[in-house]
């Protein structure tokens, strides 16, 4: 009561000393305001991180977990699967991502940039249950893409989609568009469309100005959304048993097997190891090659 | 000083032990009205519990709180308290068996292999030798183990669309594609099922399997000549429902609850026993138990309650040992179930003592057969 009074008492437009606003804060501010965060993630990302490496030397066979991970023939095929998997959804997310984010640069109407934004945004925000239920419906054998094959003539039989390698792109592609989207519509809406103007005015073909302007331009944004939507590929755990079913394992599903039924947690260690590397690989080629700062803008 | 403290508590537990020992002694010596064997009724009523049951969540944990827990508590005053620990069993054991604190009681219906298992780790507690004759007279044949007896049995059995299949195959049929064609499925997570299937359909006599060791190389060889025309190897039974209704395959080895459940909700599937595997589920009590005694009246309660036994299954729809309970079922009921006489003759059982011995290299060889 008496402090809105005071409040009240106070010109207006007239700030007291030494409250002004500012954007430098003193190292000691700053320094307390990131603790938090920088707890937790030392204590949620940097030490499970870790202790997974270290499990990973030292129980079970210590080294040898690695030995026997890349000696089965299982885990093998899984990290086949997953990466060729992984490198064809990133091409595809990448391709229609593109389309997409281009768009958005170019839309002048509201409805446009409206209802784009809304395609790509709306799976974002669904359950990963749900979208990967709905593909499940669609896919199936009396589904609606098998009818619609049908009805058209294309097949005579109803053909296997669910339970595919096919389905399991189709489903992660799908998720990971929206990453490729937001990944790439910096570096486009950054596009002057006067360069390219300005390049076909001095005699370059439409192709040559695509070429040689646009994709210089957009370089970075086009290798930061491979690497995010790589890395992130690579992980996916619920698309594959749902969609891929148990004969398409990914390696977070055998993973998961050596975790949840067969008790083998060194194995299961190592594996996780191996797949983070190649992740941090991913990430690491592309920020040599456009900078961190190109990978944080593509993260948003 | 962390090892300190914890001798001293466990040194001043020993001397509460002993008190207590004491005390138990002196009123047994003034009472002298204690008698020896289990469940032998009131006088037996001094541990009140609370029993903690495990148990698997959903339909069973209900029935097993309405037809058997609240009935078994009215009569005796025993507490049951029911904890939801489904697929989760035998590592809880486990781990509160290392962890020298064991808060579960028993075990409502363990699947088999995890009870083996247990019980070769020594984490079960075998059943008093008494006992044991009394439950043998009044279940099922081979219901009743050293560690306790069969319950919740399931058949896994060949189920057939019959729209989509013209003449529906017996278990060893099954794995004959050319004269029985059709999209097929099989369980993911269970070797040992398919494996005993795979031996069945190699020539081992049915009456033979329960003692059979599996010759893993033929085995999985005549699994793989299959795995062409199995379309889904399900996760869940729940899968295992929705791939037959949405016509992902035509026919498959499934829980035989699963099937009736299909067929009641209006999917046209047939049933055949004939060839299928008798998958028990095992009543247990923890070793260390705090309340053996009273868990072993309650286990024994349920053996001898047939009609509580025919309540549970009316809402499990799983099968149930003592075969007096038929009496009070449904025939729809009793018919859908793999204890019922017509049903079990047909059935072969599972080698799981093989299992749990060769356990790692099955499991093994499993996972690059399935994922490789």
């Amino acid at each position: 009561m008496s402090a809105a009074m005071q409040q009240a008492t106070v010109p207006a437009g007239r700030a007291r000393p030494g409250k002004t606003w500012s954007a430098q804060l003193s190292r000691r501010t700053a320094v307390l305001m990131v603790a938090p965060l920088v707890l937790a993630v030392l204590l949620l990302v940097v030490y499970p991180i870790f202790k997974l490496l270290y499990d990973s030397l030292t129980q079970g066979d210590g080294p040898g977990n690695y030995v026997e991970a890349v000696s089965s023939k299982a885990i093998r095929r899984a990290f086949v699967l997953t990466l060729l998997n992984s490198a064809a959804v990133t091409v595809l997310s990448l391709g229609l991502g593109a389309v997409l984010a281009w768009t958005l640069r170019l839309a002048r109407r509201r409805l446009v940039t409206a209802l784009v934004w809304a395609v790509v945004l709306l799976p974002f925000w669904m359950g990963v249950v749900v979208k990967n239920y709905a593909f499940a419906l669609l896919l199936a054998r009396d589904g609606l893409v098998n009818t619609a094959l049908r009805a058209l003539g294309i097949v005579d039989e109803p053909v296997q989609l669910l339970y595919t390698p096919w389905a399991v792109i189709a489903g992660m592609t799908y998720t990971m568009i929206p990453y490729a989207v937001l990944a790439l519509y910096p570096s486009m809406s950054a596009v002057d469309l006067e360069l390219l103007n300005a390049s076909q005015g001095l005699g370059a073909s439409r192709s040559r100005a695509f070429r040689s302007v646009l994709l210089p331009l957009v370089l970075p944004g086009v290798i930061a959304a491979t690497a995010i939507v790589f890395a992130i590929s690579i992980g996916f755990y619920v698309t594959p048993v749902l969609l891929g079913g148990a004969q398409t394992p990914f390696i977070a599903t055998v993973v998961g097997d050596d975790i949840f039924t067969f008790f083998n947690y060194p194995r299961a260690a190592a594996a996780s190891v191996l797949l983070l590397a190649i992740a941090l690989a991913a990430i690491g080629t592309a920020a040599k090659a456009v900078g961190f700062k190109s990978l944080r803008g593509g993260l948003g | 000083m962390k090892n300190n403290m914890s001798a001293r508590r466990r040194a001043g537990a020993g001397l509460a032990a002993a008190a207590a020992a004491a005390v138990l002694l002196l009123t047994a010596a003034c009472g002298g009205k204690t008698s020896a064997g289990a469940g032998s009724g009131s006088s037996k009523s001094e541990d009140k519990g609370p029993l903690v049951v495990a148990s698997w969540g959903s339909t069973t944990t209900e029935s097993m709180r309405k037809y058997l827990a609240e009935p078994f508590t009215k009569e005796t005053g025993i507490e049951i308290k029911i904890v939801d620990a489904p697929g989760k069993y035998a590592a809880g054991v486990q781990s509160q068996s290392r962890a020298g604190k064991i808060q579960w009681d028993i075990l409502d219906a363990a699947s088999a292999p995890d009870a083996y298992a247990l019980h070769a780790q020594g984490l079960l507690e075998p059943l008093p030798a008494d006992l044991k004759q009394k439950l043998s007279k009044i279940l099922v044949d081979g219901a009743v183990k050293d560690f306790g007896y069969s319950y919740s049995a399931l058949g896994y059995i060949v189920g057939c669309q019959e729209q989509r299949v013209a003449s529906c195959p017996d278990a060893q049929q099954y794995f004959d594609a050319k004269a029985y064609p059709g999209r097929r499925q099989m369980i993911a997570t269970s070797p040992m099922v398919n494996l005993s299937l795979a031996e069945l359909a190699n020539g081992v006599a049915p009456k033979d399997l329960g003692t059979h060791e599996i010759n893993m190389d033929r085995a999985f060889a005549k699994l793989k000549e299959l795995k062409p025309d199995v379309k889904v190897w399900w996760q869940s039974s729940d899968q295992s429902q929705q791939t037959i209704r949405n016509g992902e395959v035509d026919l498959g080895i499934l829980y035989s609850g699963r099937i009736y459940l299909l067929k009641e909700q209006g999917t046209p599937v047939k049933p055949v026993w004939k060839g299928g595997l008798y998958n028990p589920g095992y009543m247990a009590v923890v070793k260390g138990s705090q309340h053996k005694d009273a868990a072993f009246r309650f286990l024994q309660w349920i053996a001898e309650h047939p009609e509580a036994q025919a309540g549970w299954a009316s809402g499990t729809r799983n099968s149930v040992p003592n075969p007096k309970s038929f009496d009070t079922m449904t025939p729809q009921l009793r018919e859908s179930l793999a204890d019922w006489p017509a049903n079990r003759e047909v059935l072969a059982n599972i080698n799981y003592d093989w299992y749990v011995k060769n356990l790692d290299e099955v499991n093994r060889r499993w996972q690059e057969f399935l994922r490789g």
